[in-house]
């Protein structure tokens, strides 16, 4: 009898308990990474930005990696929490902490300005962002905005400097946003995301509200890069419109997080850390050679790991699975 | 007589100039499986993609159980009991087997089969943990229906499933879908294979252009010049 059966919870809500260690992990490997790591390397602002770039890099992974927008005007979501943050701690006299979430507030008010932007797909979803992340730049620049954004002339957060506290924010800050892709992954929303990605009408078909989905995963998406660029600007101390409104933050994440491998816990930290490294490493050192370097890297990337580090992993469980299934008939 | 599940009256669609719908009429009881049938570009996936909430009419009502749908989004007709499969098949490709069932049943709000026992009714429990996308066709297009299945819809539009099947196959996916009857559900079964539709629907109707040419049993559609002249392009020769 197949009918009239009563629902069973299905498993895909419930944390399967494998890869919930395993992301579990790639939590907790780089908050004991970067909360050590400080004692063996002393550049802090380095590590501070390693940990923003991480959280962006995983707010793109929520974003693309999971539901398949790619949002070019990430860096939009970015400065509006560096200046969300700056003007509640200069201007509402709030702790830089708290200041913090003011940042996170910010990206989210402007992620949801976008919003109608979902009517668009692929390139032109792509495309749109950038424009909206820089119209939002130029607002912020405009010097009859003066009074409020100090105009072209940027911000100055040297009264509330504190270099603990930001190193402590930034450290809760990664740890959060990795927590809240652990949950996105293990989810049923997590699911639905995934789903959506792979097609839209299936996934409606399926039951998923597709719109409210991933209007949360943008508005998740958001928040992150909005406390990212507070922690950013606050770091950073004194910083102009066109260091936050930065395309090539959004550029960065992007290929952070591809080079890793979305879709996974590890794969957008992986990424973030190498590279990021290699930037500095590169940078620091032999400056003329930086963008040779990380141009020859993106090819290498494109041609030989699409998928990213962790896709190398991925096909040699799929091999693993595939010839278990092999083996037992 | 059985309750009315769904009902569509004067439902019309066009793109552009073209007429893909026009003033299409019918209704399916509990218990039915209704044929739907004609020629490539007739507008049967049209008429699916409109009823299933892809396309908004131009024109035209839908009543499921009686009372009148407006202007739905697809998850909302979905979970009211309106479901399909597709005729290109649509897994999640780089979800489980199982993950993708599960996505369904997650938004299930009554009574209905079990994970297993949907796994076990499509043929796919042995590639349960297997990503879709890995599947065959005839296996994509069966986990199509059992994602639709997962939802309990009241009313199932079975979209080209026989094709490519072999007849031994052919026949126990009629056996299958007609096993789907119990319980009250109708099914709407687009398909060109007629011996196939002879072993599963009552009656059947034949859209040409957009339009209903036909109305009634599959036998009687076969010698009706009409029916005949836009399939075989000759009356009576």
């Amino acid at each position: 009898m197949l009918e009239s059966r009563s629902v069973e919870k299905p498993a895909a809500g419930v944390f399967r308990r494998k890869t919930l260690l395993l992301d579990l992990l790639a939590v907790a490997v780089p908050v004991v990474g970067f909360a050590f790591g400080i004692n063996i390397f002393a550049n802090e602002l380095l590590l501070v930005y390693m940990m923003v770039y991480v959280a962006l890099a995983h707010g793109i992974n929520i974003s693309y990696g999971f539901t398949g927008y790619l949002p070019f005007g990430y860096f939009g979501f970015f400065g509006a929490g560096a200046y969300g943050a700056t003007l509640a701690i200069l201007d509402l006299h709030v702790p830089a902490l708290i200041g913090m979430l003011f940042g996170g507030v910010a990206g989210v008010l402007f992620g949801l300005l976008l919003l109608p932007l979902f009517r668009l797909r692929g390139a032109y979803f792509a495309i749109a962002t950038l424009a909206a992340g820089e119209a939002i730049a130029d607002i912020v620049a405009n010097p009859s905005l003066q009074s409020v954004t100090n105009g072209p002339y940027g911000e100055n957060l040297a009264s509330v400097y504190s270099s603990g506290q930001i190193y402590v924010a930034a450290l809760v800050f990664m740890a959060l946003a990795l927590l809240a892709v652990v949950l996105v992954k293990n989810s049923r929303f997590g699911l639905a995301l995934r789903a959506i990605k792979e097609s839209e009408y299936s996934a409606a078909m399926a039951g998923v509200n597709v719109v409210r989905m991933r209007s949360l995963a943008w508005v998740i998406a958001a928040a992150i890069a909005g406390v990212g660029g507070a922690i950013f600007g606050w770091a950073t101390t004194v910083f102009y419109p066109s260091a936050v409104f930065d395309s090539a933050i959004s550029v960065f994440a992007i290929v952070f997080a591809l080079f890793g491998g979305t879709g996974s816990v590890w794969g957008p930290t992986l990424g973030t850390v190498l590279l990021y490294g290699l930037y500095s490493a590169v940078g620091l050192s032999s400056p003329q050679y930086f963008q040779l370097i990380y141009g020859l890297a993106i090819v290498v990337l494109v041609l030989f790991a699409p998928r990213g580090l962790v896709g190398f992993g991925r096909a040699a469980g799929r091999m693993i699975s595939l010839r278990r299934a092999g083996a037992n008939g | 007589m059985a309750d009315e599940i769904l009902r569509l009256e004067g439902i019309s669609k066009h793109f552009g100039g073209l007429h893909a719908l026009q003033e299409v009429s019918f209704s399916v009881v509990g218990g039915e499986a209704l044929g739907l049938v004609g020629p490539n570009g007739s507008g049967k996936t049209t008429l699916i993609n409109v009823v299933c909430g892809l396309y908004t009419p131009n024109s035209g009502s839908i009543y499921l159980e009686g009372t009148k749908l407006g202007k739905m989004n697809p998850h909302r007709l979905a979970r009211a009991g309106i479901n399909r499969t597709f005729q290109v098949p649509q897994p999640f490709g780089s979800l489980t087997v199982r993950e993708n069932i599960e996505i369904a049943l997650s938004h299930r709000s009554g009574e209905g089969m079990s994970l297993d026992d949907i796994l076990d009714f499509v043929n796919l429990g042995k590639w349960a943990g297997q990503e879709a996308g890995s599947l065959n066709a005839a296996q994509q297009k069966r986990l199509d229906l059992g994602r639709a299945l997962a939802l309990n819809p009241k009313v199932l539009f079975v979209d080209e499933l026989g094709a490519g099947l072999n007849p031994v196959e052919l026949a126990e996916v009629a056996v299958m879908l007609r096993s789907l009857l119990s319980g009250g559900r109708a099914l709407v079964v687009v398909e060109h294979l007629m011996g196939f539709l002879d072993k599963l629907v009552d009656r059947v109707i034949v859209l040409n252009a957009g339009r209903e040419i036909f109305h009634g049993a599959l036998r009687s559609a076969l010698d009706d010049d009409e029916v005949k002249r836009v399939f075989l392009g000759t009356v009576g020769a």
